[in-house]
């Protein structure tokens, strides 16, 4: 038998299991909400519970009445229950919505409550007193078994606890059972937290078809206002937003906008839309406008340096966002259109830069890696052919006389890329055009033909 | 009242170099210019144009010791400097080798409707770097703009303190420019000796100067 790559615990010695938190100890305080008028839709409820994450993690939908959030973790971090109300108020009433809160140890037992009144039973010894003062027709029990209830005598959910549970369970099923045991924290009652989606969407119809670039912008800012409003509650930021446009009588006009930094506020993201709309081309009168985001990214906020900033510096570089202007113009003209420049360790001109359509990565190289020969500075996208000892065509100037690149000067020879097959082998040099211009030409060793690269500006 | 005080006298003003001392501005790294220009060098707070009639007479290379300090700065306060609709690709390494800091260069290429840029959008992305705050100079290939336009861009440039050049075509060196300076590149002053400059510019408009040609 082959030896163990490690020696063999002692008997007795593995940890100890942990005991187990017995369900009563564990605390928790549910606060229901009641919309009483006006009467939520899910979409309602949707934007309420957003609201309510601010407040809690954990907040349950409760569809076409209200809300359910667990509050005991953040007690102390609102200063207590009354704060924490205080808040939901304060949102319910810019909603213009009447509503009832209750509080209960058990989320069972808060909903039951706050169909009735306003309550906060916050001990766990006073929950069976007053969930049982309760109606039956808090318990949203069937209305068979309600009428059942009805016609044994009982009208309250006290009388159902006072029934043997073995009889009750019989009669009226272990289901209602289960339901008392769970309102009063005998069972365990775990509720399906709502889960907030994962990106942003919102869409405007028009009355009219329309392409008045005033409806739109309107419509977008009302739109990016409540998104920033939203992502300020969830502390989320975004990357990516994408515009669509739909017509009646042909296909979506859509466009994409990507940020260099993830943002959420309001003029960021609406700066880039309105320059993208207006130099867009719809295919036609839009009846319908729609924004959503990417994947909602966590919010990070610089922290602040421990010494202040200068004057100079504290009113221009926290007052205006790096990258605002960026996505100002790429709104406008694209993100391949607007770019940063690096350089690039190589010998062969044309590969020795790159463009950057990220944030800024490197700044100045150093003395060691940059090109110990000058190089001009305006670099031609592709060389051009200019001038061909067997044509004897005339130099960059278009004048005809005699040979430019008999005055030439500072030559060098650059070969290099065999490894991708990409090999060059040329002859560079400066040559003094005929109107003054210093310009760099080089001769392709194999063709023998003159190519203009680059100017020195 | 001694001289002095009539000197600083608000009422009291001088044909040369008083009003200028105060004008912001930023070394050209050109002694002979930088004694000319008021404030000891480029204006920051307003237009340059110059006149080009072709690449090549040293237009970038007047501008490197400027563009190398300003990248410098820009870095420190998280700024860029803007190149609009340049011709060709300013070369990276050519730029590095100048000690400009490549990090704040950002390039926009406005798109044209056949090839080269539409004036109306390099203009609108002009206005914009400007405007932003978040530029320390931007550099612009304009071949066409009216008074009106330019005069924007003038008080824009004036307002934020932004270094603004705008590469003109000779043929509107006749054109009314509320510009702080104009100048034209001349043929003729490139040098094949590397040592020097070999730049040869002839000042048409300068606030509070003389027109004047330079060979640097």
């Amino acid at each position: 038998m082959a030896a163990l790559p490690y020696p063999a615990l002692p008997a007795g010695s593995l940890p100890t299991e942990r005991p187990k938190t017995r369900y009563r100890q564990a605390r928790r305080l549910w606060l229901a909400l009641q919309i009483l008028d006006p009467l939520p839709d899910l979409a309602a409820l949707k934007s309420l519970a957003s609201f309510a994450q601010s407040l809690t993690p954990v907040v349950v939908l409760r569809p076409d009445e209200g809300l359910l959030l667990e509050v005991q973790g953040s007690l102390k971090y609102f200063s207590g229950l009354v704060a924490i109300k205080e808040q939901l108020a304060t949102e319910l009433k810019q909603r213009a919505s009447t509503y009832r809160l209750a509080t209960a140890p058990t989320p069972l037992a808060a909903s039951w409550l706050v169909r009735h009144k306003s309550v906060d039973i916050v001990d766990q010894s006073a929950l069976a007193g007053a969930i049982g003062s309760l109606p039956l027709a808090v318990t949203a029990w069937p209305e068979k078994v309600q009428l059942m209830l009805g016609q044994m005598g009982l009208s309250s959910v006290a009388d159902c606890l006072r029934l043997s549970r073995a009889g009750f369970a019989r009669r009226i099923g272990q289901a209602r059972l289960d339901d008392l045991d769970r309102a009063l924290g005998k069972k365990p009652d775990f509720e399906d937290a709502y889960e907030m989606p994962q990106t942003l969407f919102r869409t405007v119809d028009f009355a009219v078809e329309t392409m008045d670039q005033a409806v739109f912008t309107e419509a977008l800012s009302g739109i990016v206002l409540s998104f920033e409003r939203e992502l300020r509650q969830r502390q989320m930021q975004v990357r990516e937003i994408k515009l669509r446009f739909r017509h009646l009588r042909c296909e979506t006009t859509q466009t994409r906008i990507c940020f260099v930094d993830p943002v959420h506020e309001h003029k960021r993201i609406l700066t880039p839309l309105l320059a993208r709309i207006e130099h867009m081309a719809l295919s036609g009168p839009a009846i319908a406008l729609s924004l959503e985001t990417g994947i909602l990214l966590p919010l990070k906020v610089d922290a602040p340096g421990l010494l202040p900033l200068s004057d100079a510096l504290a009113g221009t570089a926290r007052a205006v966002p790096e990258y605002a202007l960026v996505e100002c113009l790429r709104g406008r003209f694209g993100t391949r259109r607007v770019y940063g420049i690096d350089w690039v360790a190589e010998h062969r001109p044309e590969h020795a830069w790159c463009r950057r359509i990220d944030r800024p990565a490197s700044g100045i190289p150093d003395g060691s890696t940059c090109p110990v020969r000058e190089r001009p500075l305006w670099l031609l996208p592709k060389p051009q052919k200019r001038w061909s000892q067997k044509r004897g065509q005339t130099p960059f100037s278009g004048k005809k006389g005699s040979d430019p690149f008999s005055a030439a000067i500072a030559t060098e020879r650059i070969e290099s890329g065999w490894w991708d097959g990409r090999d060059i082998r040329r002859d560079y040099r400066i040559v003094v055009g005929a109107d003054g211009e210093k310009l760099w030409f080089y001769r392709d060793c194999l063709t023998h033909e003159w190519y203009l690269h680059g100017i020195f500006g | 009242m001694g001289i002095e005080d009539l000197l600083s006298h608000p009422l009291l003003w001088r044909g040369e170099d008083t009003g200028f001392a105060a004008t912001p501005a930023i070394t050209t790294g050109f002694d002979a210019l930088d004694r000319y220009l008021p404030g000891g060098g480029w204006p920051l707070a307003g237009i340059s144009e110059i006149f080009i009639e072709h690449y090549g007479l040293g237009e970038l290379r007047v501008l490197m010791p400027a563009l190398a300090a300003l990248s410098h700065r820009a870095v420190e306060a998280k700024k860029w400097i803007v190149w609009i609709a340049p011709p060709f690709v300013p070369y990276a390494p050519a730029l590095a080798h100048h000690g400009v800091d490549l990090s704040r260069i950002l390039l926009v290429h406005p798109p044209g409707p056949k090839k080269g840029s539409d004036p109306k959008d390099t203009l609108w992305a002009v206005e914009q770097a400007i405007r932003s705050q978040s530029s320390v100079a931007t550099l612009a290939w304009v071949k066409e703009a009216d008074v009106t336009a330019l005069r924007r861009l003038q008080l824009g440039a004036e307002t934020h303190r932004c270094w603004t050049v705008l590469f003109r075509p000779v043929e509107a060196i006749g054109q009314s420019s509320p510009a702080a300076l104009r100048f034209r590149l001349l043929s003729g002053g490139g040098s094949p000796d590397r040592d020097q400059a070999g730049i040869q510019i002839e000042i048409q408009k300068c606030r509070g100067r003389r027109p004047k040609s330079f060979l640097l």
